[in-house]
């Protein structure tokens, strides 16, 4: 409704006889002013932190993490301790709503340097998400899953899909979607041009650019739609049964347990209990607790 | 009558002002000392109150109270103040005095003397005279025991022996009103006075949770083997025993003021309830069974104890397993078990042969942590070499005082995979003639560990979250919306150049109106020439047909075929007739200015046919 009204007034400014330089002005601010309400606002948060507290909460995260890695061969008890509480320094950034591909990066440091390797590989996996071309979260991330009890090998049909589309997994989401955006300003600004100058050939760069655009535009639908649709997760526990069915009556799938860091992907869910798909294809049933969700 | 009243009046302004004159030196008095005691007679356990009053003193400070052997002093609290002023025959005395109150236990029969006090006030030194109290056994009797219970007759040192503290208290009876119940009796005991020793804060967790300390009646053999009823207050605590030996009794002395007599009280707000009319101070000092704590035998005693005593197990874990020679590994041993978790101390794993001779074990003591259950210490340790393929079992030596003997437990062993260290060549090292050494032409990276953090405070607290709104939606729209529009633009400008009859369509009534703007000035008769030859030449642009043989009925033909409304085909019809009148004949009704208008609004109707 405050969205219509500012665009009334907008529409008002513009039908009244002014001069042009203040209409212009008027027109923008009421269009900043609508933006801002018409843009969707950050989710809701438990805690919102000023800026100030932002910074002061990442510097004691970032001393602990330091402190823990100094004492790291003398004291361990003591490092970990120290790496713990980094942990939730950044956790509680991550908490206040801020989405950082960075932060959660540090935050899976802490996690892994505190002997978590579950909770890391989950923070790493969130990262990727916003930031999955970031090389040191890449080679962390590869280091993690080395340390996983489980060592699962990948399915070939989902090693060929990640090789096949590297480029939709190796970029991310706001990357893809910049470099789609400008491809289809160009695409337009080509088609405007080729009004004035039809002899140009211009199917030779209208076609690639076209295609272009369309195929990131598809790659970003299909990373929103996969965001919230189709889940993955990390197991955090230890000594997981996976059982044929969602209850502990089931009998387990598998003779072997599963253990923290081993990832999955969401199949179905029920009350406490998720169907989920290992990286080596086969399927179970876990409880909801014994994982978390990326 | 007057007389009197003046006399009287007088009087009092005499009277008053000579308390003022007196007033000035009524402080004037020099500081006064008073000590005293509540009695010069008490029991074993029995405390007595010693008061100290100073009177008209400036500048005091507290009174010394010299040590007392076999009393335990307790004070009662800060000086308590008062001010009296007295006037006797006209003359008035005031006074001020601090009185400081002390309560003295004797903790053994016979006497004792409470020394002189001193006490500095207007710089001089005050003193008391010295006082002596008789102390008797306490007349108790079998009215009430204390004791302290183990739950073990015998156990080692450094095992947790749980101890009770009892309270047993023959209930009152008197002939008129009957036995009082346990919780009357319990209101008996002087929580305040007595000595609770390290029960005081279970005994205060029991009154916090209960309000009270519930006791129940059981029976018990008095002094003389007769089995009597008596209330039963219990509490319990668990000490950690340190020390070998009898275990020693606690300074622990219950006080009660235990009735002699019931009745019905007088008070008008208890209301006729029963109510203890006249009591006796009794005392009991707590007696501990005899426990034996045994010392940890020597004999036998493996090296590697450490001091536990209990029942133990011992589980190891290790990250990261995958490592290369020299590489740190984090061993976590966590030890489960059923004594006291915070005072367990570490294993001693510097001096594990078979650890020790496959890794590098720092020699400093390992700091521990309680995590749930068990007790975990974290030690660093390194592979010596790549020939290492586990890390061996880790003792953990107890003494089991179930068993009376040393245990040893032993995790379960590690599977590790050690590779080897990239070694530096000899001839890579600089001699001792300083020749430079041969330069490595390739760096090979290591496998473990991970990389650093992000510091930046900009890169790590921008938002980065991907959520289009519906303004880059609209944005996004702009560009096809340019496209449409300058393609539109394009097609008609292209139109307007290649096709004639719609470019002449689109200028007709342009041209018309500017034709016929420029008769505005012109006679009636140009008028009139001007106005046919404007709709003339609107009609021939609107159809496109040549101007020139645009003729009345021509015009009129051309309107009727293109399917124009009858009542505009008269309008412009008698238009036209009107204007030939005025142009060939000369007659005519209308002005210029009305022939020109009407013209206009001819075109502009034609202008709203589809012609």
């Amino acid at each position: 409704m405050m969205g219509r009204k500012l665009l009334a007034v907008s529409y008002k400014l513009w039908a009244r006889k002014c001069a042009p330089g203040a209409c212009h002005f008027h027109i923008a601010v009421a269009a900043l002013i609508a933006c801002s309400v018409l843009t969707p606002r950050a989710r809701a948060t438990q805690c919102e932190l000023t800026l100030q507290q932002k910074v002061q909460v990442l510097n004691e995260g970032l001393q602990a993490f330091d402190k823990g890695s100094s004492l790291r061969q003398a004291n361990p008890t003591e490092a970990a301790r120290d790496f713990r509480e980094a942990a939730d320094k950044f956790q509680l950034l991550a908490d206040s709503g801020l989405k950082n591909g960075k932060l959660l990066y540090d935050l899976g440091n802490a996690w892994l340097e505190s002997g978590q390797v579950g909770k890391a590989i989950l923070n790493y996996r969130r990262a990727q998400q916003l930031t999955p071309d970031d090389g040191r979260l890449t080679a962390n991330l590869r280091y993690a899953r080395t340390l996983r009890r489980n060592q699962l090998p990948e399915s070939g049909e989902r090693a060929f899909l990640q090789t096949l589309f590297f480029w939709h997994h190796s970029t991310s989401t706001r990357g893809r979607f910049m470099l789609g955006v400008a491809l289809y300003v160009v695409f337009w600004l080509l088609l405007i041009a080729r009004n004035f100058m039809p002899r140009f050939r211009w199917r030779y760069v209208l076609v690639p650019c076209a295609l272009g655009w369309l195929a990131l535009a598809a790659s970003v639908a299909v990373s929103l739609v996969g965001q919230s649709t189709r889940q993955s997760g990390v197991v955090l526990a230890n000594d997981v049964t996976v059982r044929k069915g969602n209850g502990e009556g089931f009998e387990p799938q598998f003779k072997e347990h599963l253990y923290e860091g081993v990832e999955f992907d969401v199949l179905e869910k029920r009350t406490d209990w998720l169907h989920i798909e290992l990286p080596d294809g086969k399927d179970g049933w876990i409880a909801a607790r014994d994982a978390e969700l990326i | 009558m007057q007389n009197a009243e003046r006399r009287m009046s007088k009087t009092a302004i005499a009277t008053a002002l000579l308390m003022g004159a007196l007033g000035a030196s009524a402080f004037a008095r020099a500081a006064d000392l008073d000590v005293q005691v509540s009695s010069r007679e008490t029991q074993v356990g029995v405390p007595i109150v010693l008061q100290v009053a100073i009177q008209n003193g400036r500048d005091n400070g507290s009174p010394v109270l010299p040590q007392i052997p076999n009393v335990k002093v307790r004070s009662r609290g800060g000086p308590s103040r008062s001010s009296q002023t007295t006037i006797i025959n006209g003359t008035m005395k005031s006074s001020v005095s601090l009185t400081y109150q002390y309560e003295l236990t004797p903790q053994k029969e016979g006497r004792f003397t409470i020394p002189p006090i001193t006490l500095k006030s207007d710089g001089q030194t005050l003193k008391s005279q010295p006082i002596t109290v008789v102390v008797s056994k306490s007349e108790t009797g079998d009215l009430l025991f204390v004791e302290i219970k183990g739950d073990r007759k015998r156990l080692y040192v450094g095992e947790s022996l749980g101890v009770k503290l009892q309270i047993w208290l023959r209930p009152f009876t008197d002939r008129n009103y009957g036995k009082l119940d346990a919780s009357s009796m319990w209101s008996c005991i002087d929580l305040r006075g007595s000595d609770w020793g390290s029960f005081a804060e279970p005994l205060q967790n029991i009154l916090n949770q209960q309000g009270q300390w519930r006791g129940r009646e059981v029976l018990r053999k008095d002094s003389q083997g007769q089995e009597r009823s008596y209330y039963l207050y219990e509490v319990e605590r668990t000490l950690q025993v340190d020390r070998p030996g009898q275990l020693s009794p606690e300074d622990i002395n219950v006080l009660v003021t235990y009735p002699t007599r019931l009745g019905r009280s007088n008070d008008f707000f208890s209301m006729g309830r029963l109510a203890i009319l006249s009591h006796m101070q009794i005392s009991a000092q707590a007696q501990v069974e005899p426990i034996e704590v045994l010392p940890v035998p020597t004999k036998g005693r493996p090296a590697d104890y450490t001091g536990a005593v209990g029942q133990y197990k011992i589980e190891a874990s290790a990250k990261p397993t995958t490592v290369a020679v020299g590489d740190p590994i984090t061993l976590t041993l966590s030890i489960s078990g059923t004594s006291n978790l915070q005072q367990l101390p570490a294993p001693a794993v510097n001096k594990c042969s078979e650890l020790n001779a496959s890794f590098r074990v720092p020699s400093d003591p390992l700091a521990g942590e309680v995590v749930g259950e068990a007790k975990q210490f974290a030690v660093s340790i390194r592979a010596k070499s790549d020939s290492v393929k586990e890390i061996p079992a880790i003792p953990f030596t107890y003494f089991d005082p179930a068993q009376e003997k040393f245990v040893t437990v032993k995790s379960e062993p590690i599977p590790l995979k050690v590779s080897p260290a990239s070694k530096l060549a000899l001839s890579q090292i600089v001699d001792a003639t300083g020749q430079r050494a041969p330069v490595a032409n390739r760096l090979t990276e290591s496998t473990g560990g991970i990389l650093a953090n992000y510091t930046d405070m900009d890169e790590v607290l921008s938002q980065q979250a991907f959520e289009p709104g519906v303004v880059t939606w609209l944005l996004l729209a702009l560009p096809p919306i340019s496209f449409v529009v300058s393609w539109t633009v394009q097609r008609r400008s292209e139109r307007l150049r290649t096709d004639v009859g719609f470019a002449r369509k689109r200028r007709a009534r342009r041209d018309a109106i500017s034709k016929l703007r420029h008769a505005e000035a012109a006679s009636t008769g140009e008028a009139a020439a001007a106005a046919a030859s404007a709709i003339g030449q609107y009609v021939a642009d609107r159809c496109n047909v040549p101007t020139g043989g645009m003729t009345r009925s021509a015009v009129l033909e051309q309107l009727r075929t293109r399917g124009a409304s009858a009542d505009i085909v008269d309008q412009v019809d008698g238009l036209l007739e009107e204007c030939e009148s005025i142009h060939y004949a000369g007659t005519g009704t209308r002005s210029a200015a009305e022939l020109l208008s009407a013209a206009v609004s001819c075109i502009d109707r034609l202008e709203r046919e589809r012609i």
